[in-house]
Parts: C-alpha cells; structure tokens; sequence
C-alpha cells in the first residue's frame, strides 16, 4: 500500500487519468486496466448486495495480506 | 523559530537558527536524502543550478516537534518572492527549471513529489528550488504525483497570459494553488481553445476531474494504483517542456513606447542618474535598495552599482519583464525585477493568513529610490502627499525622492481627468511633512518642475 505520510499532496483522480492517457501505449494499458477492473466490479455487484460490504471485504483483505 | 510555510510536509520542517536556514528530516524522507546524495543526484542538481546549495548538519538540535532524523543546512537566499510578483518570463523559467530538476532526478530513479512554485526563489534572476525534502523515490514505475499541481501553479498561469492576453499577475494575488484548470478551461471557450496544449492539458483535465468527482471509492481508489514507466512520464515532461518554453506574453503593457512617447519622465535624465548616484554612495548602509516604479530599470541598474543586492518593483508586468531579461542579458547577479503594485503590495496569506508573508514583512530596505512615482500616486490615484511621505519613510530609513511640480507637463497629463478636488500638492508641502519625519540630505532642482531630494528618517 502506499505511504499516506508521503502522498500529503494528493495526485487528484483526474490529473493521474490525464498522465495515462498522455502517456502513449503505457497509459493505454493503464487505463485498459482501469476498464476491466470497474466491469469486473459491476459484475459482482449485480449478484451481491452493496458496494460498501465489497470495499469493506477489500480493505480487510488488504490488511490481512499485508500483515 | 519554525517556518510558519513548511508545515505541508510532516517528514520535513524548516527552521531557523542564528540565520541558519536548516531542515529537520523524518525517517523515510532521511533515507531519501541520504540516497539522492549517495547517487549523486543531490551534487548535480545544484552544480547545475537547479536546487539551491545545501549540506548535511551534525552541529544543530532541532526544536522540539521538528523531525530530527537529519538534519540539512541550505544556503540564505536574500530576496524571497511569490509567483505572483514575477513577470511572465520569470513564471516560464521557473515551469522550465521544475521540468529540468525532475527530468534529472528520472534518470535516477527519483522524482520531486510536489511542484509547487513556491518551492522556487529568485537569487538576482536566476531561479532556483529551496525546498530540497521534495526529492522522493520513483524507481522503474510510478506516477508524476505533481502533475496536476504542475498545471495549476505554471502552466494555467501562464496559458492564461499567452492565450488570453490576461497577466496571470492579479489572479495569483493572495492564491497559494495557482489557476484552477476548470476556470482556465472557461475562460478560454470559443477560439482561444484552438492553441497548443489546451486540448490535452485544458479541456480532457478538466473532463475528467468532473468525472472523476462522480467515481465510486473502489474505482478511486484503482485509478490512485495506477502507474506508468519513468520513460513514460520523462516524456510527459519533455513534452510540456517544449510546449512551454515557446509560449510568449499576449497581455499588453503600459511601458512599451513608455520612454519615447513621454518625454517628460525622462527629462533631465543625465542629471538624476547623478544624484542618485551621488546619493546611493553617501547612504549609511548599502545592504539591500528598492527602486520603487523601477519601469525599464534605468536607475535600478545605477543603485545596483552601489548596493549588496536591489530589487526593482513595477505594476506593469511588461516593464518587470523586460528588465529581467535585460539583467539577465547584463549579467547582473544582485539584482531582482518584481511585479508588485506600491498601492497594494502582496499581503499575508494561506494557513491561518501567516503561510506566506507579506511583501512589506519580506523585504526590508535601508534604501529605496521614488523617482517619477509620486504625481502618479498623488496626482493619477488620489492618495494625498502627507500619506506617500509617511509611506516613503516607513518604507526605508533613506530615499532619493523626485518630486514634479503640479505645472509639470506630466502631471498636468495625469491629473487632467481628475474632476473631484485634489488634495494639497506642492513642493512646500512635501518638504514640511519630510522634515517632520526626518532629515533633507540634499536638494537638487534637475528642471524647472522637478526636484530631487535625499532623506533619512530621524
């Protein structure tokens, strides 16, 4: 996970999605990445009940793997 | 004493001891430094002017709550300024001069994790960056963290002046985050929106941060993952580079034919430039001197011959600017144009209004020259004479001062608009409220109109 202390200056959503897409082939994959990610999730929300228990059972198993 | 603007980052903090500029470190930001000295970095950015000089301490205890992992001593510049009061061409340096420290730390495996102009100081004209805790790690792959405040701190200001003909100036005054891309983005609608970069860096930004304001938290948070290679992002930078370092100033300028079309600010020339050498020899300390309404810096350029270090301030961004390249063209190295309006000077402001200093806290004169000023406050903006000569005094301990008569050509000009009844200007007046203030050195009549004075305050 990344260092909270040292992202005091928060890259913004928006200006990190312009780099990806200034940033040629690379910033494709990224933002193709992106993509499949957010239709996975859209998936999975259809069969299961709210996005709050999904970002909750991700941040637990953040934790956990991190431990 | 803890610098009241470096709270930001709590890795780093600046402080102050026995005029020692030092920084404390924290753990990982300590590493950090230690590596960019280690590799070399650290050296080159300041062999080539990037960052200001700094050296690692042993001899100095930070105060309590300052981070003391390391600690760093960097050299004392004596002229701090804000973007605000630089001229277009100092702006555009500055943008060069981030994308340069960063394009160098990239080949190093390194990045500078903010890019806020206020990391950047003007030592004479020659800009460098003091906040030397920026530098954080980048390895193989990352993201420009800095990116968006790049932006709004360089390029919407300067996009802004080139692309709109509007000095980016007044809209920094008092700001400590730039121009906000979403305003740039309305204010340059219709044809404006055509030129280099605002397709890119103007409108999909400002496209997408609306939609990004929509995103739910898991894909916030995936897009925060993201990454590119660091040729990706060096070529992001090179980009901007060569995208900046073309745009040039569209906004107009009150001094251009300035000296040619008014011949009368410039009478008796030969006979000024005299006396304010004459007078600048004869001051008490020859520290630091301020040319007040510097315009092209005829005489700033003369008080630079006599004093440690002379900053010229002007409201008109096109004089400020062509004095900066005409001291950078000279090679003067004391000398500092800055864009600052004598009537409104740059306040406080930011965190509890003490994150940055005002103007008139930053700069302290033991000198300071009012040549051709004081019929266009009295006279042009309505402040009465007994105000400007307690200004005047307030302002430094000595002045050369030039005071035109009301018959003067000029001052009829100025004043010849004015409907509403001036308040008392004459030459007694000025004289009575200076002696009661301080001394006259010396007097001098250069013409029929104008006079110059030499005073000290008591």
């Amino acid at each position: 996970m990344l260092d909270p202390v040292l992202l005091y200056l928060d890259p913004g959503t928006g200006a990190t999605l312009v780099q990806l897409a200034l940033a040629g082939t690379a910033g494709i994959a990224g933002l193709t990445k992106l993509r499949m990610n957010k239709l996975r999730r859209k998936t999975r929300t259809q069969t299961e009940p709210s996005e709050e228990i999904l970002n909750a059972e991700e941040m637990a198993e953040e934790a956990s793997s991190s431990e | 004493m803890i610098e009241s603007g470096s709270f930001r980052d709590p890795t780093a903090r600046v402080f102050y001891q026995d005029d020692r500029v030092l920084r404390g470190l924290a753990g990982e930001a300590a590493e950090i430094d230690a590596a960019a000295r280690s590799t070399g970095l650290m050296d080159q950015l300041v062999e080539k002017g990037l960052f200001v000089k700094n050296w690692v301490v042993d001899d100095v205890k930070p105060p309590a709550g300052i981070p003391d992992q390391a600690v760093i001593e960097s050299t004392r510049l004596a002229v701090m300024s804000y973007p605000s009061e630089w001229s277009f061409s100092m702006l555009r340096d500055a943008a060069l001069l981030t994308l340069d420290a960063n394009l160098l730390c990239l080949e190093k495996g390194f990045i500078l994790k903010d890019a806020s102009a206020f990391n950047i100081v003007f030592d004479g004209v020659a800009p460098t960056i003091i906040d030397i805790a920026s530098i954080d790690k980048f390895g193989e792959r990352g993201i420009w963290t800095a990116y968006g405040q790049f932006c709004d701190h360089f390029l919407a200001p300067i996009m802004l002046e080139a692309y709109a003909g509007i000095p980016f100036q007044r809209m920094l005054h008092g700001k400590t985050d730039g121009v906000p891309i979403g305003d740039l983005n309305r204010l340059l609608r219709g044809r404006a929106g055509i030129h280099k970069g605002i397709l890119t860096h103007v409108r999909l930004r400002s496209m997408l941060e609306r939609r990004a304001a929509g995103m739910a938290t898991a894909e916030r948070r995936d897009v925060g993952k993201a990454s590119l290679p660091a040729s990706a992002v060096a070529g992001t930078m090179k980009k901007l580079r060569d995208l900046i370092a073309d745009l040039e100033s569209a906004a107009p300028s009150t001094w251009g034919d300035y000296e040619e079309a008014l011949p009368y600010e410039i009478e008796a020339t030969d006979a000024k430039a005299e006396f304010v050498r004459e007078a600048a020899a004869a001051a008490s300390s020859h520290d630091l001197a301020v040319d007040v309404g510097a315009n092209a810096g005829l005489f700033t350029r003369i008080l630079s011959e006599q004093f440690t270090r002379v900053i010229g301030i002007d409201n008109d961004q096109g004089a400020i600017d062509a004095l900066y390249d005409s001291t950078k063209e000279a090679k003067l190295d004391n000398l500092t144009p800055l864009v600052v309006d004598i009537t409104n000077p740059t306040p406080a402001f930011g965190w509890r209004g003490k994150e940055r200093a005002a103007f008139t806290d930053r700069v302290h004169p033991t000198f300071s020259a009012w040549l051709a000023v004081l019929h266009h406050l009295c006279l042009g903006i309505g402040i009465p004479l007994t105000e400007v000569v307690a200004q005047i005094f307030e302002f430094s301990e000595e002045a050369v001062v030039e005071f035109v008569d009301l018959a003067d050509p000029m001052a009829q000009r100025i004043s010849a608009s004015r409907t509403s009844d001036l308040a008392p200007y004459t030459r007694d007046l000025f004289e009575e409220t200076a002696m009661a203030h301080g001394e006259i050195l010396t007097k001098v009549e250069v013409s029929d109109t104008r006079t110059m004075y030499h005073v000290r305050s008591r």
